[in-house]
C-alpha cells in the first residue's frame, strides 16, 4: 500500500468510526438510552431529544477534529499521525458517551422484572465440524508447503511490510521463524472458536416467544457464520504470507489490507442489518406472553458507567453490551478475567514471538 | 431436544413451553420456576421420558443463579415429576399419583379460596376470576 493508500485507508477507518458513533443511539434497543434503562418515550421528549442532539454535536466534533487532525499530520509521519488522531478520536468519542450517559441517568426506569424461557428452545448449534476444521487445515496445508519448498526460503526472509508494502520485520530460516506465523494463526483461530462456543452457549435468549425470539436465534446463527468467515478470512491471510515465504520477491498480495478493511465493514453491515446493538430486541420493551415487560435481565445496578457489568447471581459469560456493537464480559465470573489475562498477556507474548 | 417425549419436534412459538418468573413475586423465584414447570407436567405437554433444559441453561436464559434452577428441579424431584441422575439431567418420570389423602383435598380448597381473596384484593373482577376457574374445570374434565 502506497502512502496516499494508508491515508485513505486511515480517513476511511476513521470516517467509519464517526459513522457507527453517530448511528449508535439509533440501532440500540429502544428502552435503552445511552446505556440507561428508560421509558421508550424518552427519546421523543424535549429532554430526550436535547441529549441526543448533545451527542450528535459532539461525536460529530470529534470526527471533524480527528480527521483534520490525521490529514494535518500525513505531510509528516503518516503512521503517527493515523495513531494520534485515532486516539484524540476514541477518547473524545467515550467522554462525549459518558456525558450523554450521565444526562440520561435522572430518567432511569426501572428494568423488567419478568422473565421467561423455552423449555423446548436447544442453544443454536455451532456451523458443522468439516467447516470447523477447515481453516485449520488450511493452515496444515500451508506448512506442509513451507516444509516441501524449505530449500527455497532464503535464510532471512521478511515476515512483515508496512502500508506501503516494504517489508519491516525479518526472520532467519529456522522452524519457530518459518512456522510461528502459522501457529500464532492457529492461537487466532482457537480464539474465534471459542468465542463462537461462547457466543452459542455463554449468552442467554432473552426472549422466548414470537418475532423478537425469531429475530435473536437468526441474529446468533449469523454471528456464528461470521465468526468462521474470520476463520477462513484469518488463516487464508496467513498462509498467502507464509506462501510469500517462498515467493520473497512477490511478496504478499497487497490487495490483503483492503480486503480486510471491506470484510471489517462488510461484518458491520451485516451485524447492522440483523440488528446489531439491539434493534432486533425492540420486542424486549414491548410486552411479553402474558402482557409483562420483559427486560435483558441485567440492571441498571449491575453496570458501571454503562460498559462493565458485574453481576455475580448472573451465570452468563457473555453479555451484550448496552451501547455499540458485540458483548462484554460479566466481571463477575472468573473465566472473564482468565480471558481477560489470556488477552492482555497473550498479545504482547504473540508480538514478541512474531519480533523473535 | 424434545420434551414432550413422542413430538415431533417441531415446535412453533405458539406453543412454546415457557417458564416464567417475576422477579416482583413474593413466591421465592425457585418456587415459581417449579410452578411452571409443574403446570406443564400436570397438563401433559411435557410427558415421562421427556428432559428438562440443563439447570446452567435454564439459569442462563433467567438470569438466575444456577442453584436456584437446581432447587427448583430438586423440588420436582421430590415430588416424584423428575428423576435427577448424573449425565441424564432432569428426566420427567412416570409418575404414579398418589394415593388420595383426605386432608390434601381440604388443603387444596383452602389454598384455592386463598389465592382467589388475593386475587380479587389485587383487583380482579370476580367474573374474570370466575372464567379462569371454569377454563381450568373444562381442562381438568377434559383430562
Amino acid at each position: 500500500m502506497t502512502a496516499s493508500g494508508f491515508v485513505l485507508f486511515a480517513l476511511g477507518l476513521e470516517a467509519f468510526i464517526a459513522v457507527w458513533a453517530l448511528v449508535v443511539p439509533d440501532r440500540t434497543r429502544p428502552d435503552l438510552l445511552f446505556a440507561v434503562t428508560v421509558d421508550p418515550a424518552v427519546r421523543r421528549t424535549a429532554r430526550g431529544r436535547a441529549i441526543l442532539a448533545a451527542y450528535r454535536r459532539g461525536a460529530a466534533v470529534v470526527a471533524v477534529v480527528s480527521i483534520a487532525s490525521c490529514l494535518a499530520g500525513a505531510v509528516g509521519h503518516v503512521q503517527t499521525a493515523f495513531l494520534v488522531s485515532l486516539v484524540v478520536e476514541l477518547a473524545g468519542l467515550t467522554t462525549v458517551y459518558y456525558r450523554a450517559h450521565r444526562r440520561t441517568q435522572p430518567f432511569a426506569a426501572v428494568s423488567g422484572t419478568v422473565r421467561e424461557s423455552a423449555l423446548d428452545a436447544p442453544p443454536p448449534r455451532l456451523p458443522a465440524l468439516w467447516a470447523q476444521l477447515g481453516p485449520f487445515a488450511i493452515l496444515a496445508a500451508a506448512a506442509v508447503y513451507l516444509h516441501a519448498h524449505w530449500s527455497q526460503i532464503p535464510v532471512r526472509f521478511p515476515v512483515h511490510w508496512t502500508f506501503d508494502g516494504r517489508p519491516d520485520r525479518w526472520a532467519t530460516r529456522t522452524a519457530p521463524g518459518v512456522y510461528g506465523e502459522l501457529a500464532v494463526a492457529a492461537v487466532l483461530c482457537a480464539g474465534l472458536l471459542l468465542t463462537a462456543w461462547a457466543t452459542a452457549h455463554r449468552t442467554r435468549q432473552i426472549h422466548a416467544t414470537g418475532r423478537p425470539a425469531e429475530a435473536e436465534r437468526r441474529f446468533r446463527r449469523t454471528v456464528l457464520r461470521l465468526l468462521l468467515a474470520a476463520e477462513y478470512f484469518v488463516t487464508g491471510t496467513f498462509a498467502l504470507v507464509a506462501r510469500a515465504h517462498v515467493h520473497v520477491t512477490a511478496g504478499p498480495p497487497a490487495a490483503i489490507p483492503a480486503a480486510a478493511l471491506v470484510f471489517a465493514g462488510g461484518t458491520a453491515f451485516v451485524l447492522a442489518r440483523m440488528g446489531q446493538g439491539g434493534t432486533r430486541l425492540a420486542g424486549a420493551a414491548a410486552p411479553s406472553s402474558d402482557g409483562e415487560v420483559v427486560g435483558d435481565r441485567t440492571d441498571d445496578r449491575y453496570w458501571r458507567a454503562g460498559v462493565i457489568y458485574i453481576n455475580r447471581a448472573d451465570p452468563a459469560l457473555l453479555i451484550e453490551k448496552r451501547f455499540g456493537g458485540g458483548y462484554t464480559m460479566n466481571f463477575a465470573r472468573p473465566a472473564a478475567w482468565a480471558i481477560l489475562a489470556l488477552i492482555l498477556l497473550g498479545v504482547p507474548f504473540v508480538a514478541w514471538l512474531t519480533r523473535h | 431436544m424434545d420434551p414432550r417425549a413422542g413430538g415431533s419436534g417441531g415446535v412453533t412459538m405458539t406453543d412454546a413451553l415457557l417458564v416464567r418468573l417475576d422477579l416482583r413475586s413474593s413466591v421465592a423465584i425457585y418456587e415459581q420456576i417449579a410452578n411452571g414447570i409443574r403446570t406443564h407436567l400436570v397438563s401433559g405437554r411435557l410427558r415421562p421420558g421427556a428432559s428438562l433444559p440443563p439447570v446452567r441453561d435454564l439459569a442462563l436464559n433467567l438470569g438466575v443463579h444456577h442453584n436456584t434452577v437446581a432447587e427448583a428441579y430438586r423440588l420436582l424431584a421430590r415430588e416424584g415429576w423428575l428423576d435427577l441422575r448424573r449425565k441424564r439431567g432432569a428426566v420427567v418420570c412416570d409418575r404414579e399419583a398418589p394415593r388420595a389423602d383426605p386432608a390434601s383435598e381440604a388443603k387444596f380448597a383452602q389454598g384455592l379460596s386463598e389465592l382467589t381473596a388475593k386475587a380479587l384484593t389485587d383487583g380482579l373482577s370476580g367474573t374474570a376470576a370466575a372464567r379462569h376457574l371454569e377454563r381450568l374445570a373444562a381442562q381438568l374434565r377434559k383430562d
